[in-house]
């Protein structure tokens, strides 16, 4: 007790001790307040496990559809760059067959294999200079 | 006509017997039904600390349709926190500190609380009631007593003279300065002496 005024200690327990009967219309209105809130439960039926169940649920699904997923696939992935298509295509060098000997650039010295000099080189492939 | 009296108060009487009441309940069997949401134990809790609980909201809120609201709300918060009660204090304690908090609450949201005052140079003892004025207080002069006062005061009076509670926790609970709780109750105190003189109860 906080007050030692005797006026206000008789008053505290003079106070403390006062009734008033609730109207029944006060009982109703908590019986409706308490069946809802059983109602939204029971509609609902939400608890913390659940909702940690659902999350394992959700990461394992992620997870299992990420390891399945073939990354070397070239048709699985994004485009990396776009093509020009409109624009003609031009070499960058021009092929002079003059300047290759027996498939090898001018100058460079062949080593001739002797296994392999009874291989006769077929017409097609063949540089005609 | 006698006759139909006698057999309705012997079908009446077979009711009853094959009916059985419900034996009064302990207040540890009250909690665990109310834990395990019987509407029977509900019902029995409501019927045992209502009418003081109103009482309390009562003298909070100076509006008996206010005071009805603030049992339906702190009873419904009893029956949904009921699991947090333990039984380290009373039930009866643990129900009036929700009541008393709903009823804060409600002042709050009406923005009743806002005008307090704090005053300085102010002798509380000039304010000081006999004590025998309070042992002669009818139930209804306490009420209108109480009525009277602005918000504020009655507030604090409220929380410290009948609750018991000390300024820190009413400053806190209010969201006062420790000053202002103590202004808020001596302006009550002068308050309630010029109230207990005009209703002929003479303080000295």
């Amino acid at each position: 007790m906080a007050s030692f005024d005797p006026f206000e200690k008789e008053f505290g327990n003079r106070a403390r001790g006062l009734r008033r009967t609730p109207s029944t219309q006060s009982w109703n209105q908590l019986e409706q307040r308490l069946d809802r809130r059983r109602r939204g439960i029971r509609i609902l039926g939400i608890r913390p496990w659940m909702i940690a169940a659902m999350f394992l649920i959700i990461a394992g699904i992620t997870i299992a559809s990420n390891l399945k997923q073939d990354h070397n696939n070239p048709l699985a992935k994004r485009a990396e760059f776009m093509e020009e298509l409109s624009a003609p295509y031009v070499p960058t060098e021009v092929f002079e067959p003059g300047e290759y000997e027996n498939g090898m650039p001018k100058g460079e010295d062949v080593e001739h294999d002797p296994d392999f000099r009874d291989v006769v080189v077929a017409d097609k492939y063949r540089v005609h200079g | 006509m006698t006759i139909a009296l006698r057999q309705s108060w012997a079908v009446s009487e077979a009711t009853s017997a094959i009916i059985p009441r419900t034996p009064a309940m302990t207040e540890q069997q009250l909690i665990s039904g109310c834990k395990a949401s019987d509407r029977r134990a509900q019902r029995a809790v409501y019927d045992r600390h209502s009418p003081v609980m109103l009482a309390v909201a009562r003298r909070y809120t100076a509006r008996d349709a206010d005071a009805e609201d603030v049992l339906v709300s702190a009873f419904f918060k009893v029956f949904d926190k009921i699991g947090t009660f333990t039984d380290s204090g009373s039930f009866e304690g643990w129900i009036r500190r929700i009541v008393v908090n709903e009823a804060l609450m409600l002042l709050r949201k009406k923005h009743a609380l806002k005008q307090a005052l704090e005053i300085e140079d102010v002798n509380p003892a000039n304010f000081s009631v006999p004590a025998e004025a309070a042992s002669r207080l009818a139930e209804a002069d306490i009420m209108n007593l109480l009525d009277r006062m602005p918000t504020g005061y009655r507030t604090v009076f409220n929380l410290y003279v009948v609750e018991g509670y000390k300024h820190r926790e009413i400053a806190e609970m209010l969201g006062i300065s420790i000053n202002t709780s103590k202004s808020q109750l001596i302006l009550a105190r002068k308050r309630m002496r010029e109230q207990l003189i005009a209703l002929g109860y003479g303080a000295s």
